[in-house]
């Protein structure tokens, strides 16, 4: 009996095994593309996704309105069999085609004059488009779309009860008449008094505060609102109240005491001049200071709520059923001379935020208890989404797997232009978070591309399945450089606040190898704009790739321009630019040593100015969010650097770096405050066509992206020769702060009211002039050291042999094709029949190098 | 009547530690600093605004130094409103900030995400519990022979193997050089198809050849222990055969110690194992309860606290009352 029972457990559990185990099931003649995600999306809503990952499927489902393509010679896209052309894809150009809109039409000149465009405006034009969409639009279940439905979504978009994360896109980005004031209708906040108001008028009198402290005074009160007086005269934050107060005094200005100026503070205009005491002394500070009228507003801070804005008021309205007109307060150039689309037209203008009204309307959610904020579950889940893009969502399951298929009712399906393209009938994507499990997946055909990894990059590197990606990514290190700060911290690390001692770790270190050992396929960087940018998308012009930025780098490196246009390091002279350029690689050791000893004689000469202590070590403390094996990898790297940098020079046996990774999600903050000293692997991604606009991530406080937040770019002075040419500013040498010259580069100066206002926006002056301002800024950036770039952001990926890009060469604009141009080699019931014929095995496949 | 005395007090003193452990938890983790975070494109003002309106933080205040300082709406408040929203509205709320369920429901979440941690516990429970005290029993009846040696050293191999191990091992081999089963669980929800039983396979024998080793060592101990006993001589001197006095009188005694472990297994295997699961991408509950504290989803980490609290108090009580179950001698609130 008791073997009888043995024998059927062990019968039964083997049975149930091997039963369990038959091939995989199969979709007939499909050709389905399975991914994977290591974090599923959960939020594709457009007005409201949070980043990238929701992408995954937003961007399926949604269409352009003006789109890129490849370009073929000739134009001849397609072949006499009438597939596509793939040999005649002319390598690196683009064409940029109509695709929901039939017609673009700058309409500038003919808008309403409550737009606010005068003379000038309409004679330059791009500032108000009319877009005709076509007319056989819809969603996946066949409901029509026409303009008013952009017009409903844009509204929702910038609804101020939604505070939804993507309105910022339609000021910030594109500046739409009006779309700030509309999201920011109803919100209360301290500016200095001449923000809000121009006119200095007695309603105001009770509103104004008398107010010279620094922002870190104010910080509690006046949510560290610093009056323009002090912006205009350039007190640093460590100038307070008393000591502006002092100045005025001891510079013989104001004919007061400190004591009475300072008597004013936190006194609303009303009550000074209610008081004869007071209002003599304001009589005083005024009467030397008043130039113009109105700036008696310069003194004062005030709070100030932003009044109720019409929706009417904003530019982007229907005047007709399949016409819709955005008007904007930056000209961007969407129209070549020619009248063809530009480049703009489909980065810039790709498309409007578009939401199915009826679903999105039963989709909201009220405000939970204690909150105030509604919310919305569209286009978070299967029930909840609609497409009026190429592919449909037909399955979801949050956390695990989504299925997209042909949305059947894409009007891009009768295109001629789009014939033999969209091979693809399913995109099904599974979470897959462990890298062991994506590659076995991947290897037994189960999945048709994967991200190439460290542990087998050495396996897959050369394979004739491997293609390579350059990102608009670049990184490196930030160093804290407050000396206020620095000096409180207690580690001794004044130092970081010389300008020469970060340019000698900088000149020490050695990216190559830096990228090799704790990259991927990551490649050194020198600059804050990586390869892969560009500064004349027209003409396919490369900013890193031009002489003026090549350049730059070399004097941000240590080189020096000789007489003939040579170029030296100080060690080698170079018989031109390109031949330096060619040389470098970001190190000049014996420069940075020679830097440490000075550096070493000015930091004790100054002991007490940078607060150091010559018998305590100087402590650089790396911050990291967590401790992991990578963050360690990139902390030890920096160990050696730094222990090989001042080997024999004074600092020899004086420095010593720390590890703290107790930072966590608060890092960016931590470090902003000062709370470490040097963040790792810091940087940023930004568009390819726009390198100008990359800009904003070093020298504009108002992107809140700047890790160096001490440098107030708004007090930075650059001079700068505007090359010649026919625009506004041509040839005039200026000077203006480093926000300022960006604001100008970016066509946003007026709408940051800037003193100098020039728009040298993209298409307004030649992109060659724009590119030597750009390039002069960089250098100016990476000449503060306070970002050292060492890192270019390069993507490996295996392919699966299941399809074939149209192009093994990337193109910036159109990847290596996409889906739309993806080729089935096998469908699925073939595919799994070459898996199955490799015994489910496809390592030795996708080794191959050729 | 003194089970019954016993119960009810064990249960009132349950719910006031349930109590005190969640308003802990809803302290501790609103005590947390709140970051603000903004990405390229993003507007910070609104990023704050959003914090404001969901009633987290007030007196937002951008500092020079380009950081945000804030005040706390206070947490009793907060307290306040959580409460009133469950028991007036029954809202558990939404996620907020855990990448792959910003805006789901709390609640439907855990409905969808705690069937596959179940059923692969419970059939990880199914499989491991007959196979380990099998081998358990076997061994203690062999003690000391080559079959008992044999298995000891198959014992302590496994144990010795974390289930990641375990896993990476049943992934290489039986999904991915054999073939013979799926390398990930399939999606949906058809939990009882045969499909989907296969593709728990994998996950279920990572788990359960641990839990077999463990049940396997448990039983081997206390059976061998208990084979000495004197009762078990008188047992036989009364006439029994050795298998009856084996099931009857020396399982039952060892099983006082060994069907807790059982039971606390289960409990402690029903959280889910994060690895494992993410291994063979399960969808279950083990990486939402980590996830919830990473990424400060409020709503969520009250749920999934909630909810392995009441499990793990409940589960305490459940053992203390088996015991009397298992062996009649021992009585639960009894004098």
């Amino acid at each position: 009996m008791k073997k009888l029972l043995a024998t059927l457990l062990v019968v039964s559990v083997c049975l149930g095994l091997f039963a369990a185990c038959n091939p995989q099931n199969t979709e007939g003649d499909y050709n389905t593309y399975r991914t994977y995600t290591a974090v599923m999306p959960s939020n594709w809503n457009e007005l409201n996704y949070e980043d990238a990952n929701d992408t995954q499927i937003l961007n399926y489902l949604s269409s352009a309105f003006f789109e890129y393509d490849f370009k073929f010679e000739d134009g001849q896209k397609f072949t006499e069999s009438g597939e596509v052309n793939k040999d005649a894809i002319i390598s690196g150009a683009y064409t940029v085609n109509y695709s929901a809109a039939t017609k673009l039409e700058d309409v500038t000149a003919s808008v309403d004059q409550k737009w606010n465009y005068d003379d000038e405006k309409k004679e330059m034009g791009s500032y108000a488009w009319k877009i005709t969409l076509r007319q056989d639009l819809t969603w996946d279940d066949g409901t029509p779309i026409d303009a008013t439905d952009f017009v409903y979504t844009m509204q929702q978009q910038l609804d101020p009860a939604f505070q939804n994360m993507r309105a910022s896109t339609y000021y910030n980005n594109i500046n739409i008449h009006g779309a700030r004031s509309y999201v920011y209708q109803g919100q209360s906040g301290w500016f200095p008094a001449d923000g809000p108001y121009s006119k200095f008028e007695e309603s105001l009198f009770d509103k104004m505060i008398f107010n010279v402290a620094s922002p870190s005074e104010n910080t509690a009160e006046y949510s560290g609102t610093e009056c323009s007086f002090r912006t205009s005269f350039g007190f640093p934050d460590a100038y307070g109240a008393a000591e502006v107060a002092a100045y005025l005094v001891d510079a013989g200005y104001v004919s007061a005491t400190a004591e009475e100026i300072l008597a004013l503070e936190g006194k609303s205009y009303s009550q000074i001049i209610a008081d004869q005491n007071l209002k003599a002394t304001w009589e005083k500070i005024i009467g030397w200071w008043q130039t113009d009228p109105d700036e008696e507003l310069d003194f004062f801070v005030t709070r100030y709520t932003y009044p109720e804005y019409s929706f009417d008021d904003v530019g982007f309205y229907a005047p007709s059923k399949y016409e819709l007109v955005v008007c904007l307060d930056a000209p961007i150039a969407c129209l070549k001379e020619d009248g063809s689309l530009s480049y703009q037209a489909a980065y810039s203008f790709a498309s409007f935020p578009l939401v199915k009204k009826s679903l999105y309307e039963s989709c909201k959610q009220p405000a939970q208890e204690g909150s105030s904020l509604p919310t919305t579950t569209y286009n978070t889940g299967l029930e909840t989404s609609a497409s009026w893009g190429p592919y449909k969502l037909t399955n979801f399951q949050a956390g695990k797997s989504y299925t997209l298929e042909k949305n059947d009712k894409w009007y891009g399906y009768h295109l001629p232009e789009n014939k033999n393209q969209y091979k693809i009938d399913k995109i099904h994507c599974e979470e897959i978070s462990v890298v062991n499990t994506q590659w076995t997946m991947f290897l037994s055909g189960q999945i048709d591309e994967i991200g190439l990894d460290v542990d087998h990059k050495n396996d897959y590197r050369n394979s004739k399945y491997t293609t390579y990606q350059p990102g608009t990514g670049t990184f490196g290190f930030n160093l804290y450089a407050n000396l206020d700060v620095l000096k409180a911290s207690g580690r001794n690390n004044g130092v970081l606040a010389i300008d020469d001692f970060r340019k000698a770790l900088s000149l020490y270190l050695d990216r190559d190898d830096y990228n090799a050992t704790c990259y991927t396929s990551n490649r050194a960087c020198y600059g804050l704009l990586g390869p892969s940018y560009y500064y004349d998308v027209e003409n396919g012009g490369v900013y890193r790739d031009t002489q003026l930025a090549k350049e730059g780098l070399l004097r941000v490196y240590g080189y020096t321009e000789g007489k003939n246009g040579t170029w030296t390091d100080g060690t080698n002279t170079y018989g031109d630019y390109q031949e330096a350029y060619d040389a470098m690689n970001g190190m000049n050791r014996t420069l940075s040593k020679e830097l440490l000893a000075d550096v070493y004689q000015e930091l004790t000469q100054n002991a007490e100015k940078y607060g150091y202590d010559a018998n305590k070590k100087i402590e650089l403390k790396v911050g990291t969010s967590t401790d992991s094996e990578g963050s360690r990898r990139h902390y030890n790297y920096l160990v050696k650097i730094i222990g090989e940098m001042v080997q024999g020079t004074p600092f020899e046996g004086e420095i010593e770096v720390t590890f703290d990774a107790s930072f966590g999600a608060k890092w960016a903050d931590e470090f902003k405050s000062g709370s470490y000293d040097i963040a790792m692997g810091t940087g940023f991604e930004g568009g390819a066509f726009d390198p100008e606009g990359f800009l904003q991530c070093y020298v504009d406080p108002e992107a809140g992206l700047m890790y160096s937040t001490w440098w107030d770019t708004t007090k930075e002075y650059m001079t700068f020769t505007m090359p010649e040419g026919s625009y506004e500013g041509a040839g005039k040498e200026l000077t203006m702060s480093v926000y300022n010259w960006y604001c100008c580069l970016n066509g946003i100066a007026e709408n940051r009211s800037q003193s100098e206002i020039y728009n040298w926006g993209a298409g307004f002056i030649p992109e060659e002039a724009r590119m030597r301002l750009l390039s002069k800024i960089e250098e100016h950036v990476l000449k503060k050291y306070f970002t050292l770039i060492t890192t270019s952001e390069y993507s490996a990926t295996v392919n699966s042999a299941k399809f074939t890009n149209i192009t093994d060469e990337y193109n910036i604009f159109m990847g290596f094709g996409g889906i739309r141009y993806k080729t089935p080699n096998y469908n699925d019931a073939e595919w799994e029949s070459f898996v199955a014929s490799n015994n489910n095995d496809l390592s030795t496949e996708y080794k191959k190098s050729e | 009547m003194y089970m019954f005395k016993y119960v009810m007090k064990r249960l009132g003193l349950m719910i006031m530690t349930f109590c005190i452990i969640m308003l802990m938890c809803f302290v501790l983790i609103k005590l947390l600093p709140v970051v603000i975070t903004v990405q390229q494109g993003q507007d910070a003002n609104i990023i704050v605004q959003r914090l404001v309106a969901r009633g987290y933080i007030q007196n937002a205040v951008l500092n020079p130094d380009g950081t945000w300082s804030y005040d706390r709406v206070p947490i009793l408040i907060q307290l306040y409103n959580y409460l009133k929203r469950i028991f007036v509205n029954g809202d558990f709320g939404v996620g907020v900030t855990m990448p792959a369920y910003r805006g789901a429901s709390v609640i439907e979440v855990f409905a969808k995400n705690l069937p596959p941690t179940i059923l692969i516990n419970l059939y990880s429970t199914i499989l491991g519990v007959p196979i380990g005290l099998g081998l358990g029993i076997f061994a203690a009846l062999k003690k000391n022979k080559w079959q008992d040696q044999v298995i000891n050293v198959i014992i302590i191999l496994i144990i010795s193997l974390p289930s990641v191990v375990m896993g990476i091992i049943i992934q290489y081999f039986l999904c991915f050089k054999w073939n013979l089963l799926p390398q990930i669980m399939n999606s949906g929800y058809d939990y009882f198809s045969w499909s989907m039983f296969k593709s728990m396979l994998p996950p279920v024998l990572a788990l359960s050849l641990g839990s077999i080793a463990g049940y396997a060592r448990y039983t081997r101990a206390e059976l061998s222990e208990v084979l000495t006993n004197e009762f078990m001589f008188l047992a036989r001197t009364k006439g029994l055969t050795r298998g009856q006095a084996i099931f009857r009188h020396a399982m039952r005694n060892s099983m006082v110690v060994i069907f807790p472990s059982i039971l606390s297994e289960f409990i402690a295997v029903l959280s889910g194992s994060l690895i494992i699961e993410s291994m063979f991408s399960v969808p279950g509950v083990g990486r939402l309860y980590l996830n919830s504290i990473t990424y400060q989803d409020y709503d969520f980490f009250m749920l999934l606290s909630g909810f392995y609290c009441l499990v793990s108090l409940l589960a305490g009580i459940v053992i203390d009352i088996s015991y009397g179950f298992i062996d009649p001698r021992i009585r639960m609130g009894a004098k």
